[in-house]
């Protein structure tokens, strides 16, 4: 059985009929995918427009609606400190992001207007992050749900 | 008791294998994006890795050769050397991200600062990889992983439609089918079910534990029940994901959206319960893929390997999981995002699939080498579609990445 199992291995002429194929395949892919790395990383920044203010609205309510969950597990005790704490910390380093590049990028004419009022709800919505993720207590905490819910009507796509 | 133990080792692949950074990040994202319209994903991925690792395994026990063995026999020098070098880029950002992971699960924890934490969880590594043994290893972190059925708890206690859930058992040809974003999730839960690191690693520890014929049927229930147990827990985390986060179409970018998850239906408990079992699968995947990277190097190049033998009695081996560790820690020192990195090394790391997955398919039917145990036709059948499926989303993973942007499109 070792002897079998052991023995010497042949060499498939199938596999070499694949082998550049194989290679090809391989390094196309690694290539293509070191590439679409440094794209997406590196990617220009571009004015604007109603798909790009659309995408940040997006991402800033999900940002928000995040934020309210938390606050209220927070509300009813149920999160613990440094839990709640560093969650409403990324949540605010996200949102702060996104209000910095509505400020930073270039709208293009037609929502200019859309971008300054987004930019403001953003500034506001990092405001109450940053409360949040000082351990509020009860009155604050109450204080910032409403600027949340305030946040995500603003937000909603009208 | 000796085969309820071995038994156990199948729960702690799962857990260990099955859930690591890439698993949670991907299938809390799905969820959250679409509902439970993505589980057919998590199934065909079980189905692949079950059909691969049951091969890998019983290669292992019959031949005593390690998938990358295999992968240096099957193809030219030059092609062999590709995928060496693109497993080692592969597990080196696979086990960044699991550093970060970790790092970031303990500072929801302790609420220390981030970067001194991943410093701290690189001396833990070194720690245990050093001085605890491989059964050790295994046993603490499979356990703790465990603490993760706590997303299936949450995920029945959300009450979820079976009707729906059924339904999503089945891909979508309608819409969402027409979103890119939909088929970028898609490949990435099954690229994330079947990353190559897991067969690497479940076919040298296969060596490490000498198994033998005797224990095919050992392997057998591991592959089979270990993996559906682990492609279970994966459909709760899809689950809960959507019971929580799909209506709100709140969009999870980071681990501490995962564990509000099963915070909100079971509170404190859930939460603290979770990132137990987070902290310790995805440490568990960590060292799973050190050892991947040094294990694949030394079995290429033929150096003497090993866990279960004394560190200094295999120098090569052990200098190179120590390269490992200190580049990884590296990595994430340097600031990129361990979620980031977790969704390019999974996509990524599809282009070594066919390879991989060639190389043990070559062997498990040959008959000169696999003896009694080679594949039967039905085995080899299947092995060939399963193939079709890696080649599928080995195809269509990096074009998905582009247009979507990383599944923000």
């Amino acid at each position: 059985m070792l002897e079998v199992t052991m023995a010497a291995i042949p060499h498939p002429t199938r596999v070499l009929r694949y082998r550049n194929w194989l290679l090809i395949i391989a390094a196309a892919a690694l290539a293509v995918t070191l590439v679409a790395a440094w794209v997406v990383t590196t990617h220009p920044v571009a004015n604007i427009d109603d798909a790009k203010l659309d995408s940040y609205r997006k991402s800033l309510l999900s940002n928000t609606r995040e934020a309210e969950m938390l606050a209220y597990q927070m509300q009813h005790g149920r999160a613990t400190g440094h839990y709640a704490d560093i969650s409403a910390q990324n949540l605010y380093a996200s949102t702060s992001d996104t209000a910095a590049k509505l400020q930073t990028e270039t709208p293009e004419h037609n929502t200019a207007q859309q971008v300054r009022a987004v930019a403001d709800t953003a500034n506001n919505l990092s405001a109450a992050l940053a409360d949040l993720s000082q351990s509020p207590d009860q009155p604050r905490l109450q204080q910032i749900i409403g600027r949340l819910h305030m946040a995500e009507q603003e937000l909603q796509p009208s | 008791m000796k085969k309820l133990l071995e038994i156990s080792l199948g729960l702690i692949a799962a857990l260990g294998g099955f859930i690591d950074i890439g698993d949670l990040v991907f299938a809390t994202q799905a969820g959250a994006k679409f509902g439970l319209r993505l589980l057919w994903a998590v199934a065909l991925g079980t189905f692949l890795i079950i059909v691969y690792s049951e091969m890998s395994g019983r290669v292992a026990a019959i031949t005593k050769k390690p998938s990358f063995q295999l992968i240096k026999e099957a193809f030219p020098k030059k092609l062999a050397i590709t995928a060496l070098g693109a497993s080692t880029v592969v597990n080196l950002m696979t086990f960044a991200a699991e550093i970060g992971g970790v790092a970031l699960i303990l500072q929801l924890l302790s609420g220390l600062p981030y970067r001194a934490l991943i410093v701290a969880a690189a001396l833990a590594f070194l720690l245990i990889i050093w001085l605890v043994s491989f059964g050790a290893i295994e046993k603490i972190f499979g356990y703790g992983g465990l603490g993760l059925l706590v997303m299936a708890v949450a995920a029945v206690k959300m009450k979820p439609d079976w009707h729906v859930a059924a339904n999503g058992l089945v891909p979508h040809l309608g819409a969402p089918a027409g979103n890119w974003t939909y088929w970028y999730f898609a490949v990435g839960i099954i690229a994330a079910t079947l990353m190559p690191y897991e067969v690497y690693f479940y076919s040298s520890g296969a060596i490490e534990e000498k198994w033998k014929a005797s224990d095919l049927v050992t392997n057998k229930i591991n592959s089979i029940v270990g993996f559906i147990l682990g492609g279970a827990l994966v459909a709760a985390i899809i689950s809960l994901s959507a019971s929580v986060f799909y209506g709100p179409q709140i969009e999870p970018s980071a681990i501490n959206t995962a564990a509000l998850a099963p915070l909100v239906p079971l509170g404190k408990a859930g939460l603290l319960a979770a990132l137990a079992g987070m902290l310790f699968s995805i440490g568990g995947a960590a060292i799973e893929t050190c050892f991947s990277g040094a294990y694949n190097i030394a079995q290429y190049t033929g150096w003497r390997w090993g866990k279960n033998v004394d560190p200094l009695k295999v120098p090569k081996f052990t200098v190179t999981w120590l390269v490992m560790l200190a580049a990884a820690t590296a990595i994430v020192l340097a600031g990129f995002d361990p979620i980031t990195i977790t969704e390019y090394a999974v996509i990524f790391s599809v282009v070594l699939m066919p390879l991989t997955y060639f190389a043990i398919i070559r062997t498990a039917k040959d008959k000169a080498q696999m003896g009694l145990h080679v594949n039967k036709p039905w085995n080899t059948t299947l092995a060939w579609i399963a193939y079709a499926f890696v080649c599928a989303v080995s195809v269509a993973a990096v074009p998905l990445m582009i247009i979507t942007q990383r599944g923000s499109g």
